[in-house]
């Protein structure tokens, strides 16, 4: 394969190193991947008030999401128009308005430039062509989404039929209402981006690079949600439009997600209370502090997983930031909250460190020249894999390789579009 | 309305711990008197990570007793995602975990080198003493070396049964490049 013919790329059940390996491939993903779709940008609880701002990626373009004073959100290029310069290096903040240190031209939030130093040096200044790029934003119940893309699909048939899941994972806290809060755990890994796509609906993994995890489950007695026999278990994955996936690991879990988990530091005390204080209620508060067990993926940069969103940013061909956010519940027991914020940082510790172990190694693996193909056949053709014929999504068990399929069909095709 | 007794009791506990940081805050409060003993315990536990002797640092730690990794300084524990916050169950959990063979970030065998400096102490009435430190952590364990650095928040406690007449109750390792980015900091003890 010398040039990108994606026929060649991405096969049936195989695809081919170089697009996870080549630099080339890489920028045009920047190009049409990241800026040629819906990017999640933030919630409305990180941006609560006017002014409030947060300084995010959509792939590697810096982007600052403000607060508007009708209430509205705008999302702009962190880029002043003069000379390049961005405009902030705060991860997030309050501002009326935003300077450029280096020669002082200023902008509102949604873009426009209100103030260049010294104008009369200039013959014609446009200021309404000189404000910042703005992206097109959208939103789904708090959860804002961007896109450069000139043509953008529109955002609901983008989103499609993983409003549902998406709207489960909301509505188990009270009222819908959910607060992100404001520091994620930010993590690198000396891989390509879409690693963490492969990972994230793979429910074969878990039996073997996740060993260490749910060792440490069994020396205390308790099955992980990763501990359980992919063969047999009716946990099961869905594809969804547009290179979205669910997985479903409630029905393999029926004794509810706190079932699932080791007892967390100063967690006793706090369990005791919720059970004499909610009484009925206590073991759905529970399993409020852990995770869904619903792992929703909305291609390419947001993953729901546990309590955390997680946002996908590529760095490089071979280097990927994630960002985890933690959510918790706006309104319910505050002990919930302070589970939360023990429970999630469980698998962080010793669940993520495997994967990006894992990943590494791949990205390795993979600069060998002679092996060019992966494997993604599992599943394809089985009777395992449930074909819907009206919508063509693939249901199946969570060792399916069909959400792998799925994700970079979409990719192919934004590939494709873009040129 | 009384707040549960246990949600009281956690948040006091998170409370405590950050007074352990912020009690340096503000004027210098160094004792002079400490300083010795300060840095022969932060060194000391420098060397047992180091050494990987991690049954030996266990060891160090009062039954009750915080450790804690927060992603940005000066946040309140309670009011925070954190990268960890562990109990002495945890911890040794952790230190199980690493030294599983099922690990595979921990695996080929992970070397540190710690620099301990800066160090100040200050005893309390209650017999306690709490000591800053300012730390370098280089780690290996595959090609490149990752480099961590921060400050070091421990509070210890008399304890007459313990090798070195103290144990340790609180420590907070604060390490600016976990607020921007990093690689994962799971072997930041």
């Amino acid at each position: 394969v010398t040039t990108l013919d994606f026929d060649d790329l991405v096969q049936p059940g195989r695809v081919h190193r170089r697009i996870y390996t080549d630099p080339a491939v890489h920028e045009l993903e920047m190009e049409r991947v990241f800026g040629g779709t819906w990017i999640y940008l933030c919630h409305d609880s990180q941006i609560a008030d006017r002014g409030d701002f947060v300084n995010v990626r959509v792939g590697r373009r810096p982007v600052i999401v403000s607060r508007l004073a009708d209430g509205g959100i705008a999302a702009v290029l962190n880029r002043c128009t003069h000379r390049g310069t961005t405009l902030t290096v705060e991860a997030s903040g309050c501002a009326k308005r935003f300077m450029c240190p280096y020669h002082g031209w200023t902008f509102e939030p949604d873009g426009r430039l209100v103030g260049v130093p010294y104008p009369q040096n200039y013959a014609d200044l446009d200021r309404e062509r000189l404000g910042l790029g703005r992206l097109t934003v959208a939103e789904h119940r708090g959860f804002w989404f961007g896109t450069l893309a000139r043509d953008p699909i529109p955002f609901d048939t983008w989103l499609g039929s993983a409003r549902g899941p998406m709207d489960e994972i909301i509505d188990r806290h009270p009222g819908g209402a959910i607060t992100v809060l404001p520091t994620p755990m930010t993590i690198e890994f000396a891989g390509n981006w879409k690693l963490s796509w492969d990972n994230a609906a793979d429910g074969l993994h878990a039996t073997f690079a996740h060993r260490s995890y749910n060792g440490l489950g069994r020396s205390t007695g308790i099955d992980t949600v990763l501990q359980r026999d992919p063969a047999s278990t009716p946990m099961y994955a869905r594809v969804l439009e547009h290179g979205h996936v669910v997985v479903d690991q409630r029905p393999g879990i029926p004794a509810g997600p706190w079932s699932t988990m080791r007892a967390m530091p100063l967690a006793e005390g706090l369990e005791s209370d919720l059970r004499n204080n909610a009484g009925a209620g206590s073991s759905s508060l529970l399993d409020l502090a852990t995770g869904s067990m619903l792992n929703l993926s909305l291609f390419p940069s947001l993953l729901f997983v546990g309590n955390q969103l997680m946002v996908v940013e590529s760095v490089a061909v071979d280097r990927t930031r994630l960002r985890l956010y933690l959510t918790v519940p706006a309104d319910a027991p505050a002990e919930v909250t302070m589970l939360r914020l023990r429970v999630d940082e469980d698998f962080a510790s010793f669940g993520n460190s495997d994967d990006f172990a894992m990943f590494e190694r791949i990205q390795d693996g993979l600069g060998i020249p002679e092996m060019p193909w992966i494997d993604m056949s599992r599943g394809l053709g089985s009777p395992t894999d449930r074909v819907d014929p009206d919508t063509g999504g693939v249901t199946g068990p969570i060792t399916s390789e069909a959400a792998q399929r799925s994700y970079l069909a979409e990719w192919r095709r934004l590939m494709e579009a873009g040129a | 309305v009384n707040e549960p007794t246990a949600l009281a009791a956690v948040r006091a506990a998170y409370d405590s711990l950050f007074a352990t940081v912020r009690m340096w805050n503000g004027a210098p409060r160094c004792d002079p008197a400490a300083i010795g003993t300060a840095s022969s315990l932060v060194h000391h536990e420098a060397r047992l990570l180091d050494d990987g002797a991690l049954g030996e640092w266990l060891a160090l730690w009062h039954v009750d007793s915080l450790s804690w990794l927060p992603l940005r300084a000066g946040v309140h524990p309670a009011d925070d995602q954190s990268f960890y916050l562990d109990d002495a169950r945890r911890r040794r959990e952790r230190v199980d975990w690493m030294r599983s063979p099922d690990a595979w970030s921990q695996s080929p065998e992970v070397r540190t080198v710690r620099t301990i400096g800066s160090v100040e102490g200050r005893f309390t009435g209650q017999g306690d003493l709490y000591v800053r430190s300012a730390f370098h952590l280089a780690e290996l364990r595959l090609p490149p070396v990752r480099q961590w650095f921060g400050h070091l928040y421990h509070r210890f406690v008399l304890d007459a049964t313990s090798a070195t007449g103290w144990l340790l109750v609180h420590k907070i390792i604060v390490v600016p490049q976990l607020a921007q980015t990093a690689e994962h900091p799971g072997l930041v003890l």
